[in-house]
């Protein structure tokens, strides 16, 4: 076990490449920030898990069930090991953080924050949701001075590639399709793309304690930038139209700037006050209801 | 030394193969995940024989579709793939290189004849099974009550 003086020797250990590991004596404020991060995440796989299971009887064919039942899966096992990395932490159990998130005390990622509304809704969440999401867990795998949660993010962020390979293919299949099937994914992205661009969250304060102790890599708006260069262009080579009247390519340096985000809609999802927030979490508590007779069959609680 | 042309393109084959990879796990090869389980060649005709870890591996069609395209890349006319599905795939067909990087890079630790392995994190003998699938149905989650890591079990 390693004890720091105070947080400037912690910080000298980070800046030096310093990686931290469970049985340290880390500074308080560090592990409240970490522990409040991998909980976020924790609860944001498993609220995806949920949705990505309701999707399952509505896949349209054998194939794309199977897709979506490995998904499920992969989603709640994902915040499987989280949760069990967060609860090792000693700030909250288990329970704790599984009460607290079907109370609705605590975040998950405004994506889940709206309604699908149509199969090609699941498409544009695919494609456009897990790169997002995928984008961002790269960039914290990257440098993650927590050890523990590295970990488990190499496989984390190895899976979740697989995901965006899936979301490419029923991408392309709706582009090639028919006009209809272009049509839906055209509304589909309009009711997407923002939320999708608004995962990576607002531009990343000076004094970013997460980026300070490295368990960021990469600033919000650096990351939402570069997933924009990405995706607006393949949208384009696909023949769908962005749903921003004020992007442009900037004549000088060719990027892709936005026009000003709106950001009232994410900061609904944090106070649970999203477009579909109440019926998503109504879900997750019949859901844990539900599965209570299969956690004491195997003597575990949440 | 002489290579008959069978010998040289089964080399090529397995060769293309080893370029193949997992589509989740970006460095390991199929062929070092004993996924290949055999080759035989007739002609400009190659045939493939896959064996999936677990058969309801939900990768099996990807895999397939970057072998078929290895092995057109390298030039074989005629490609059939095929997959046995009799469960037969164990741990003990990882290569060394498999075995030592799942359990560096990936934490995921190999178990053989139901004994639960040493921690692949800090080598000692304290994992613990948690539960007997997680994110995959081919691996289970361990807690190793040394290091305090969260660890997946092949096997």
């Amino acid at each position: 076990m390693r004890s720091w003086a105070d947080l400037d020797e912690f910080q000298e250990f980070l800046d030096a490449g310093g990686m931290v590991e469970a049985d340290d004596d880390m500074p308080d404020e560090y592990r409240q920030e970490v522990f409040r991060f991998i909980e976020f995440h924790a609860n944001s796989e498993l609220m995806g898990g949920l949705t990505e299971r309701d999707w399952i009887p509505h896949a349209p064919g054998l194939r794309l069930k199977q897709i979506f039942l490995a998904k499920t899966q992969d989603e709640i096992g994902h915040a499987h090991l989280l949760y069990m990395v967060a609860a090792d932490m000693g700030v909250k159990t288990r329970d704790e953080m599984m009460n607290d998130l079907l109370a609705g005390k605590t975040r998950f990622h405004n994506v889940f924050h709206y309604r699908a509304e149509t199969w090609a809704d699941q498409i544009a969440i695919a494609f456009l949701v897990d790169a997002a999401a995928f984008a961002s867990q790269r960039a914290v795998f990257a440098k993650c001075t927590y050890g523990p949660y590295k970990r488990i993010l190499r496989r984390i962020v190895g899976e979740e590639g697989f995901h965006m390979r899936h979301g490419e293919e029923m991408l392309l299949k709706m582009a090639s399709g028919s006009q209809v099937q272009h049509d839906l994914f055209q509304a589909a992205l309009e009711r997407w793309w923002w939320p999708a661009v608004q995962l990576f969250g607002p531009d990343s304060p000076s004094d970013d304690p997460l980026l300070r102790w490295y368990v960021k890599s990469e600033r919000n708006e650096v990351l939402r930038h570069a997933y924009v260069q990405k995706y607006v262009p393949l949208l384009h080579g696909y023949g769908f139209t962005v749903p921003d009247e004020g992007l442009h390519q900037d004549p000088h340096s060719g990027e892709w700037m936005m026009s000003e985000i709106d950001w009232a809609p994410l900061k609904a999802t944090f106070s649970n006050a999203g477009p579909d927030s109440e019926r998503r979490l109504a879900n997750a508590v019949r859901n844990h209801a539900e599965s209570a007779w299969f956690r004491e069959s195997i003597g575990v609680s949440a | 030394m002489t290579m008959t042309n069978a010998e040289a393109s089964l080399a090529a084959v397995y060769q293309a193969l080893g370029q193949v990879m997992d589509p989740e796990y970006g460095t390991l090869s199929i062929d070092d995940l004993g996924i290949v389980a055999d080759v035989t060649l007739d002609g400009g005709r190659v045939e493939v024989t896959l064996l999936p870890t677990m058969a309801g591996c939900p990768a099996r069609e990807v895999i397939e579709s970057d072998v078929r395209g290895a092995l057109e890349n390298a030039g074989v006319a005629e490609v059939s793939i095929a997959w046995r599905l009799d469960g037969s795939w164990t741990p003990s067909r990882l290569s060394e290189v498999a075995v030592q990087q799942l359990g560096r890079e990936f934490c995921i630790a190999i178990r053989e004849n139901g004994i639960l392995p040493a921690c692949p994190v800090c080598t000692s003998a304290s994992l613990r099974e948690v539960s007997p699938v997680g994110p995959t149905r081919c691996r289970s989650v361990a807690w190793c009550d040394g290091c305090r890591n969260v660890v997946e079990v092949v096997g």
